[in-house]
């Protein structure tokens, strides 16, 4: 079974998240599928304990609030605690950070059978994924492992990926891998595309996830952000956008609807033909213009030259028009 | 001793796909220039297409370089491949598709097709002795069968470097790995990974590309390319530095990363 918690939440204590925000958050994630959610305590207290249904909630306590019982302790919505390093009881899971496996450290819990939650890690894959994870064998028992790979090396997303693989309990992960944590969003898209998770579902509440990102953390996502960037799906390539034009699989992921977003086809130095042919059909349907495509497209990659952008809509309309004109007069 | 890795920067070729992101000749051959200081080992400047940005800029870069080899991107397709090799590079790079959604859905073609262009490209190329890099475009949904025939038969043809492109980003570390090691089983050609960042793991893939036999690596600054882009070359060598030498200082790739924030158009703002 393939467990993702979500720990966006807990990483943003920061931002004074209200209580719309946090509710809001977290049904966004049910809409995309993720049902467990790590929360701060702050979180947690902001709710007043008073969470949406139907998800899993876990509690990470921090050593501060754990020494001074700052936390409730007994709430039945949260289904486990993670705390530092020790468990008093049956719902607490300790936590360790752990940066590297080559000391000799011993991570075993007087009781077997249960949880225990490892943040780190970043390293763990640099050295070969099979040697990272024969390592990692050694110390701990997946079935029992919840992992937090951190991302200093840029490949929690991976790490997180590859220990689901090897049927670890569960990956703690973050959108945008805000926290410096792999990202919910590429790992969920990546599983499905690959393994067929959740292989029924829409994806295009990303798209409010996004804008909730946004809205939080005063910004605007990167434009080739892997799934939630909004310029992904923008192609401008002749080759390119001749293939994706006849079967948009030749050069695609996954569809672009899947997770909210479009394709679409913009005007520069490396279009052809179809591009521009396609654009003419789009934005003047019908026009005489898509009888002088060679010359347009000449025009569009000598703009683009001059400027060194690509050519917006409107300027693109405006030589369309141009070119109405000329075949009117002629 | 650290293994030696092979930097090929595809920022002026693959990063230029990134919708909106248009370089002109001059700003290509100061990033060029740029690229060949740090230590780059290869540089892609371009597709040929003389309609496009026409080729001066290709023999300013040949003209003033100092180290770095210069490739130019061609299609499978003889012409292309002989206006290619006219410009005189060091390396042309001929992209060949391999999956059968790009044969067959795309070019509605055949795996004989593709063998019978190889042979004709490559004697072209021989005959000008110009230095060829075969891509394996599609590699991550191709089937493993034709792409060893292809590698065998392209090692037999003069090919001394196979590039594995994950061109729709879907690889995993363990799924790119294995392909590696599955080709570098069979013929004796020097791997090139060429990975896409679709699902985050571009620098994951290509750093276990590489732990299982890639000697070269492609990448842009800033992970610049098409869709979400492609191997971020300062994060790349960051992991990587751990096992392997690459010959560049990380500082010195923010220089180029530098220079091309500038290239980037006001649309690119909050790009990077």
């Amino acid at each position: 079974m393939i467990r993702i918690i979500d720990a966006t939440l807990s990483r943003l204590d920061d931002y004074n998240l209200t209580r719309d925000e946090i509710y809001c958050f977290i049904e966004l994630m049910g809409e995309i599928g993720v049902k467990d959610i790590q929360l701060s305590v702050n979180v947690y207290y902001t709710m007043d304990g008073e969470l949406p249904e139907g998800f899993h909630y876990y509690l990470e306590v921090d050593t501060s609030a754990y020494i001074k019982g700052i936390y409730p302790e007994k709430d039945e919505n949260i289904k486990l605690y993670f705390t530092p390093k020790q468990c008093k009881n049956d719902k607490e899971v300790p936590y360790y950070q752990i940066n590297s496996l080559e000391d000799n450290t011993r991570y075993e819990l007087p009781d077997n059978r249960k949880l225990m939650k490892v943040i780190g890690l970043d390293n763990l894959i640099l050295g070969g994924c099979v040697a990272g994870m024969e390592a990692l064998k050694k110390k701990f028992c997946f079935e029992r492992l919840i992992l937090c790979p951190e991302n200093t090396y840029h490949c929690a997303t991976a790490i997180a990926s590859l220990f689901l693989q090897y049927k670890g309990y569960a990956v703690l992960t973050s959108m945008m891998g805000i926290g410096e944590y792999a990202a919910t969003e590429q790992l969920i898209m990546s599983l499905h595309v690959m393994d067929r998770y959740m292989v029924s579902r829409s994806f295009r509440g990303f798209l409010d996830l996004r804008e909730w990102l946004e809205n939080v953390l005063g910004g605007t996502i990167s434009p080739i952000a892997p799934v939630l960037g909004r310029k992904i799906f923008y192609v401008e390539s002749g080759v390119h956008v001749d293939g994706i034009l006849k079967k948009p699989t030749n050069y695609e992921p996954y569809e672009p609807e899947l997770v909210g977003l479009q394709r679409e086809v913009t005007l520069g130095k490396h279009s052809g033909r179809n591009s521009i042919r396609y654009k003419i059909e789009k934005l003047k349907p019908g026009s005489i213009a898509l009888e002088r495509i060679d010359e347009i497209l000449e025009d569009v990659k000598s703009m683009c030259r001059i400027t060194g952008e690509a050519v917006s809509e409107d300027d693109f309309i405006k030589i369309i028009e141009r070119y109405e004109r000329n075949e009117r007069n002629t | 001793m650290k293994e030696t890795l092979k930097i090929v920067d595809t920022t002026l070729r693959d990063g230029e796909q990134c919708s909106g992101a248009i370089f002109l000749p001059e700003e290509k051959v100061k990033l060029a220039l740029l690229l060949d200081q740090i230590g780059v080992y290869e540089i892609e400047v371009g597709i040929y297409d003389r309609r496009t940005e026409g080729r001066e800029y290709l023999s300013r870069i040949m003209s003033k370089k100092k180290q770095a080899k210069i490739s130019i991107w061609s299609r499978l397709n003889p012409k292309d491949v002989m206006e290619a090799c006219h410009q005189k590079p060091d390396i042309v790079h001929i992209a060949a598709p391999v999956s059968y959604v790009q044969i067959y859905s795309k070019l509605n073609k055949n795996k004989a097709w593709v063998e019978k262009q190889l042979a004709e490209c490559m004697e072209i190329s021989n005959n000008f002795h110009v230095d060829v890099t075969l891509g394996f475009e599609d590699a991550s949904r191709a089937d493993i069968g034709f792409m060893i025939k292809l590698a065998v038969m392209a090692e037999k043809l003069g090919v001394k470097t196979v590039r594995l492109a994950d061109t729709v980003g879907i690889f995993t570390p363990v799924r790119a790995g294995n392909l590696v090691a599955e080709i570098r089983s069979h013929c004796g050609v020097a791997i090139e990974a060429h990975e896409h960042n679709d699902f985050g793991m571009a620098v994951a893939n290509s750093l276990e590309m590489a732990n299982r036999g890639a000697a070269f690596i492609d990448c842009t600054l800033f992970g610049i390319g098409e869709r979400a882009g492609n191997c971020n070359m300062y994060q790349f060598v960051h992991a990587c530095e751990s096992g392997f030498q690459t010959g560049i200082e990380k500082k010195k790739i923010l220089l180029c990363m530098e220079q091309l924030k500038v290239m980037l158009k006001p649309s690119f703002e909050n790009f990077v």
